[in-house]
């Protein structure tokens, strides 16, 4: 082949542009110690690292909402666990009042203590956490618990039946409150079946009785009425012993919508079903209506209704407290409900603690996790320095001779020789 | 055959030889002209004498000045011109392009997405916190911004497209005039005899710049002449040529003669380059990113809407985006200026964060095709590094031919100094030759004329 001058030009120059773009590269690499530097240097490498970079940030948030939800549960825990102490004590007391001869004088004694206990617990569950109120539910519209003016009743202010959860992952929610209706209240849990051949605009029935702060009885009516195939409007009624309604209006009726493949229930007003706290300040009743439990199955239509308490913690202290002062010894029954309720507190701690299990063994999770994605991110984006540099020396080697080489034979031709 | 032949014969000599170093001279001189083709001298032997029986030679003279060139490789070099600029100017607009989606990196629309989305997840935790509020706007702030940025970007570049596709334009009308020019120089010098070898270098160099702009298609007729079309459109032969320029019809740049009867079909060279990605490549991506932003919105704001806000008294039906419009995402201005109206409880109260949770979770949410919210935008990048690479790619294998087609030009055509000077000292040698027999002859005379004398 006849080689040109022009030949000589443009191979050496190729060749230095060849090889100074491989060293731009690299150097490019080992400074940002990152192989993949725009999409075009790997397009299915960026595509899978827009990916686990995405979940990496997400694992991090989720892993910075245990941190806070941690620091929730152990506020609650510790309230709960106050709570407990003054309780246990409380029962202590009043064990002793009834064991033992005791003159009105020291009965005005317990009273007082059991005033100062009510309070303590009171205040206790209203205690808050990061602003927001332990067992206030979702609620933060006020203090949920307060005593009447005349400390005559403990009046629930708000909806404190609202469940708080957080996602631990992409597909883990957990819940991270003891809400006030689970600690404290008067939960009507209702079970049973609605027979789904009921006729649209037949109605199912089902009553129980509810109790006002000073125990006085009403009853609690529900009625579903078939609107549609697995569909029901459900309304509710509190009367009195006389058969009035104590409801200063009608409340708006509730879509309830069953589940057809299983019967279960699927929606209340198109939201995932949950317990409907109703509060009536006026006739001083507070209870917690939870319709979960009710299903729409084949067979006869049966609805139950049942109580967990007659009267809530704080209106059974203060009914022992007016006794107590009133020169009345407490009755078993009040002692009963409060160790009823110690017993239910327990059972609320142990939940607590089960939550930061919870709570920690999915923290734990993430951070293996984190690592796992960390490597597979380190891999695909990494750099090998030691490779590189190696890579590096070699190219700057090669430059150096195309620089020799250029020098020695560019600058001799047949001239020189003439 | 007399005494004064031989100074004849020295003679046509000399002024040969003179013309062959004057040849040399000029190859030498260009030596570093990549458009020039090296020419060499056809040296002849003068028309000889018959004396009696003998034919006597009458020395030499130059015959002609051949171009070295070779019209295949040439060919080649144009077709593969047009591939190699097309690729190379995709190459250089798509890395343009793929900078301004900053991928992947902590700027990128990918990991701002993400960050929204977890800032759903942390007020969903706090949803009654305001620093967390605050927290969601300046997400969807950083969001809307980085989206307005490629969008303004995306067009810039597109702005820029036009430009320099108009610069093309103004260049290919010179050419192509220029062509006809060189056509009509060429016909009348080989007319009158001439060798235009010069002009057929400048010709060729014209069809080349041609060949990197467009895809030209180029025949030559009996005179030699050069008959040019682009993409179907006849623009130049020897006896007129066609001006052309840039139309815009609905947003699409296309190449039509000047009075607009013929529109040219590109299929190469670097304006094919500018207005494909003026018309498509570009306008597809800001497709795919209108559709992730509309996307993100309206899921956004589906879910956002049916929750209540936490201000006195508590609203419903409140979008969190306003709109997205001309790459514009707007954050509605009642929530930037109270962050209380940012709805994320689904049942009014304050501590109620289920529809934060709902909205964080829509990162994650696949639909019908098993794609989530971010697998589409992370297909956008995915598809602008793939065209970036084989634009990339291809422009460096269409280089390599390229190189090959043009040392192979150079071997052919390029100067060789080596070469020149062993002319040089060959033509001066027999320079030095021709004379000596002129002195020689010179002598002979005057020993001639001391007889007489």
């Amino acid at each position: 082949m006849r080689i040109s001058d022009s030949i000589f030009n443009t191979d050496y120059l190729n060749n230095l542009n060849t090889i100074k773009n491989n060293v731009t590269t690299l150097q490019n690499q080992l400074a940002t110690g990152n192989k993949i530097q725009q999409p075009s240097d790997s397009p299915s490498g960026t595509s899978e690292l827009l990916s686990w970079n995405s979940q990496l940030d997400q694992m991090t948030t989720y892993s910075s909402n245990i941190d806070s939800a941690t620091s929730f549960v152990t506020d609650t825990t510790n309230a709960m666990q106050s709570i407990q102490n003054e309780i246990t004590t409380d029962l202590t007391q009043l064990t002793s009042v009834n064991s033992a001869t005791v003159s009105n004088t020291d009965l005005t004694n317990y009273a007082n203590k059991m005033n100062q206990s009510l309070q303590t617990i009171l205040d206790l569950a209203n205690s808050q956490s990061d602003g927001k109120y332990v067992f206030g539910g979702t609620d933060f519209a006020s203090v949920p618990y307060s005593l009447s003016p005349g400390n005559s009743s403990v009046g629930v202010n708000t909806d404190v039946s609202g469940s708080q959860s957080i996602r631990t992952s992409q597909n883990v929610l957990q819940k991270i409150n003891m809400s006030g209706s689970e600690v404290f209240g008067t939960i009507l849990s209702q079970n049973g079946n609605i027979d789904p051949t009921t006729a649209v605009g037949a109605t199912v029935s089902s009553q129980t009785s509810v109790y006002d702060t000073a125990g006085t009885q009403y009853t609690f009516k529900t009625n579903y009425t078939k609107t549609a195939a697995d569909t029901y409007s459900m309304t509710y009624d509190i009367v009195d012993g006389s058969g009035n309604t104590v409801l200063a209006q009608p409340p708006a009726p509730k879509s309830f919508v069953f589940n057809l493949a299983n019967g279960s229930l699927q929606t209340v007003n198109g939201q995932t079903p949950a317990p409907i706290q109703i509060n009536l300040p006026s006739k001083n009743i507070y209870f917690t209506f939870d319709p979960t439990g009710i299903n729409e199955n084949t067979g006869t239509s049966s609805l139950s209704t049942s109580a967990n308490q007659t009267t809530d913690i704080f209106n059974t202290l203060i009914a022992v407290r007016n006794n107590l002062q009133a020169g009345t010894k407490p009755t078993a029954a009040q002692i009963q409900a409060i160790t009823d309720f110690n017993n239910r507190l327990l059972d609320n701690i142990a939940k607590a603690g089960n939550n930061t299990n919870q709570l920690s063994n999915s923290k734990t999770l993430l951070t293996n996790q984190q690592t796992q994605l960390q490597s597979m991110i380190s891999n695909v984006q990494g750099v090998d320095v030691a490779k590189s540099v190696v890579d590096l020396q070699n190219q700057q080697n090669v430059l150096q001779d195309i620089y020799h080489m250029a020098a020695m034979v560019s600058s001799n031709s047949l001239l020189n020789y003439l | 055959m007399s005494i004064s032949s031989v100074f004849d014969i020295s003679q046509k000599s000399l002024a040969a030889y003179q013309e062959a170093l004057d040849v040399t001279s000029n190859n030498i001189a260009n030596a570093s002209n990549t458009d020039y083709s090296r020419q060499q001298v056809v040296l002849t032997p003068s028309q000889p004498q018959q004396l009696g029986n003998y034919i006597f030679g009458t020395g030499v003279e130059l015959g002609s000045i051949q171009r070295a060139s070779d019209t295949l490789t040439n060919s080649q070099i144009r077709t593969n011109n047009q591939k190699y600029s097309d690729n190379n100017q995709r190459s250089t607009i798509l890395n343009q392009v793929q900078q301004l989606f900053s991928e992947p990196s902590s700027t990128g629309l990918s990991s701002l997405s993400t960050a929204f989305f977890n800032s759903w997840q942390q007020l969903s935790v706090t949803p009654n916190s305001t620093a967390l509020r605050n927290n969601v706007i300046q997400a969807a702030q950083n969001l809307s911004s980085q989206i307005q940025n490629i969008n303004d970007g995306l067009n810039s570049v597109k702005s820029d497209l036009t430009s320099e596709a108009n610069g093309q334009v103004t260049q290919l009308n010179a050419d192509i005039k220029q062509v006809q020019n060189l056509n009509a120089q060429i016909f009348q010098a080989q007319n009158s005899g001439q060798q235009p070898n010069d002009l057929l270098d400048q010709r060729d160099k014209v069809l080349n710049d041609l060949s990197n702009i467009a895809n030209v298609n180029i025949s030559f007729d009996s005179g030699n002449s050069a008959q040019v079309s682009i993409g179907g459109v006849f623009v130049a032969d020897r006896a007129t040529y066609t001006q052309l320029q840039l139309s815009n019809t609905n947003g699409k740049i296309s190449l039509t003669t000047t009075d607009g009867s013929a529109t040219a079909s590109l299929n190469g060279g670097t304006l094919f380059a500018l207005t494909d990605m003026y018309d498509n490549t570009i306008p597809s991506y800001q497709s795919s990113l209108d559709g992730y932003v509309n996307n993100l919105m309206n899921s956004v704001n589906a879910q956002h809407s049916t929750g209540y806000t936490i201000n006195n008294p508590p609203q419903t039906s409140v979008n969190f985006f306003s709109s997205y419009q001309s790459g514009t995402l707007t954050i509605n201005p009642a929530i930037v200026q109270d962050p209380n109206k940012i709805a994320v409880s689904s049942d009014g109260t304050a501590g109620n964060g289920n529809i934060a949770l709902n909205i964080a979770n829509l990162i994650n949410q696949k639909n019908a095709n098993g794609t989530s919210l971010l697998d589409t935008y992370n297909q956008l990048i995915s598809k602008i590094g793939n065209d970036t690479q084989s634009a990339t790619n291809s422009a460096q294998s269409y280089q390599l031919v390229l190189k090959q087609l043009q040392t192979q030009k150079a071997s052919i055509s390029g100067v060789s100094t080596d070469e020149e000077m062993s002319n040089v000292i060959q033509y001066q040698k027999s320079y030095d030759a021709s004379a000596k027999i002129m002195s020689i002859a010179s002598q002979m005379l005057d020993t001639l004329i001391a007889m007489v004398v």
